[in-house]
């Protein structure tokens, strides 16, 4: 593939376009791309249609067939990641050896930074549209819980990266403040306990729409759940971790989000903010004691008579003057 | 020897973790074993479990306030889970001359102060500049003539010299154009 030609801004709108698909200190939120493989399932096209409904409007769904294969060569992928600008990606396949597969690329700068393969299990596998009920509005971000041990392990495995990429895929903008209305629905992913070595287990995907309901006792509401779809049981397939170099440069924050903090300011446990203030060593030796009044009345002798000596000084000199004068 | 039932010890509910600013909630509890009967009942109570427990979370721990609309919005705090960014970090700009010169000196931007500004022999705010501006109102316009300044003689004469300073006007321009990194931008219709 062709590498982007690369342009240079010949308008304020394309200098802003380019501005923004550019990288910021603080980013934008990431752009889903659905795509499919040369042989794709219906059930799976359903599972992109509705992973696409769930993440509109940040994600763009392509419907032609793509002749890529993610994990032998990515290249044609980071092409679609930076035209479009797209940094998560869900790629479908189906074939006998791997059947109802899924795959999620996120990448770094436009090139893969890793990916996890999944096979969705046809027979559990129900979509938006079989589940007879109301749904969530479009565009809200979504509360997301993971259960299970193999989510939490201590070493990174499948399942930790797993966890990171739904929870980048799902997450939706970051928000200082949430409406109490916008929190309309949950995302919950849960993982069996793994009981055989060679068995895999399961991550189940299930979506339920919060409702609230007063409760008579206490402040906090109940919580029902009510599931709205889709609900998908994915087998893990094949993993890629990130490089370590490109995962410390992408984990790496940049020095303006920082919080400054002022040195030698601090505030007391009353609330009063106290500076402090660094003054150098002072020399007695050089003092300066002839200029300050108040010391001039204390009972040293040595400083009296050096002001009478300075005074007879004077008185001696005035009339050698004058007689000079006079003459 | 064959363990009594006392002795299997009793495994506690682990406490859920919460990640406000991502409205996230883990669960590290086991899962129960799923048979095709009870599986999508025993997913829902745990959900169930899950939403209850982040909802009381987000409702106690975070400050709840009133926006302008009249909604009530909750304040989440930072995500503490740290995700991969989708872009490297931006690379720091150079300064410009005039900005190293003018750190080195201290000189700070002037500030925009507004068109108006408080008269306090009127009592009122009135533009800085122009009509019924705060210069002058007009009492003052009888000027008598002085005598003439020797300056004003001289330079009926000659005209007073124009550039020849300095660089010419391009070339100053292509110096802080290399900095900026944008080609045609805004470039002017060339006369």
């Amino acid at each position: 593939m062709l590498p982007i030609r690369e342009i240079k801004p010949k308008n304020a709108r394309t200098k802003r376009f380019l501005d923004n698909k550019g990288p910021q200190a603080t980013e934008n939120p990431r752009r889903t791309l659905f795509l499919r493989y040369t042989t794709c399932s219906d059930i799976l096209q359903m599972v992109l249609a509705d992973l696409y409904a769930l993440k509109r409007p940040l994600a763009i769904k392509f419907s032609k067939k793509n002749d890529i294969h993610p994990f032998e060569d990515p290249s044609s992928l980071e092409f679609f990641s930076e035209k479009n600008d797209a940094s998560m990606m869900v790629y479908a396949s189906h074939s006998k050896k791997r059947p109802h597969c899924m795959t999620i690329v996120r990448f770094f700068g436009f090139k893969v930074l890793d990916m996890v393969e999944m096979n969705v299990e046809a027979e559990t596998m129900r979509t938006l549209a079989q589940f007879k009920n109301a749904k969530a509005a479009v565009g809200l971000k979504p509360l997301l819980s993971f259960s299970g041990s193999a989510f939490e392990s201590p070493t990174p495995n499948a399942y930790t990266l797993a966890k990171s990429i739904f929870l980048d895929l799902f997450k939706g903008p970051d928000v200082q403040n949430i409406d109490v209305e916008g929190l309309q629905y949950m995302i919950h992913f849960s993982v069996d306990e793994e009981e055989r070595e060679e068995v895999k287990p399961q991550i189940h995907m299930r979506c339920y729409l919060i409702r609230t309901k007063k409760n008579p006792n206490s402040t906090t509401p109940r919580v029902e759940v009510e599931e709205m779809g889709p609900r998908i049981d994915f087998r893990m397939g094949r993993i890629k971790e990130a490089d370590p170099d490109m995962l410390k440069e992408a984990m790496r924050k940049p020095k303006s989000q920082e919080p400054k903090t002022k040195k030698n300011v601090e505030t007391d446990i009353i609330g009063d903010k106290v500076g402090r203030i660094h003054l150098g060593k002072q020399d007695l030796s050089e003092l300066q004691t002839r200029k300050m009044k108040g010391l001039k009345r204390s009972r040293d002798v040595a400083d009296d008579e050096e002001a009478f000596a300075g005074a007879e000084d004077e008185v001696v000199f005035d009339p050698a003057k004058r007689s000079k004068v006079e003459v | 020897m064959a363990a009594t039932m006392e002795d299997a010890p009793k495994v506690q509910a682990q406490p859920y973790t919460f990640d406000l600013g991502h409205l996230l909630v883990t669960d590290t509890n086991p899962l129960p074993t799923l048979t095709t009967t009870n599986k999508e009942a025993v997913l829902a109570a745990t959900a169930q479990a899950c939403a209850q427990g982040l909802i009381n979370q987000l409702l106690t721990a975070c400050p709840i306030i009133r926006s302008s609309d009249g909604d009530l919005q909750i304040k989440l705090p930072d995500p503490t889970f740290q995700l991969p960014r989708e872009k490297p970090v931006p690379k720091e700009k150079e300064k410009s001359k005039w900005e190293k010169f003018a750190a080195k000196k201290g000189i700070k931007a002037k500030r925009n102060e507004g068109k108006l500004v408080f008269d306090e022999a009127k009592g009122d705010w009135v533009p800085r500049y122009g009509y019924k501006g705060k210069k002058g109102d007009g009492d003052d316009w009888l000027v008598e003539v002085a005598d003439e300044k020797p300056e004003k003689q001289e330079r009926a004469g000659g005209k007073p010299e124009k550039g020849g300073r300095g660089a010419p006007a391009e070339a100053v321009k292509n110096r802080s154009g290399s900095r900026s990194g944008t080609g045609n931008v805004m470039k002017r219709k060339a006369r």
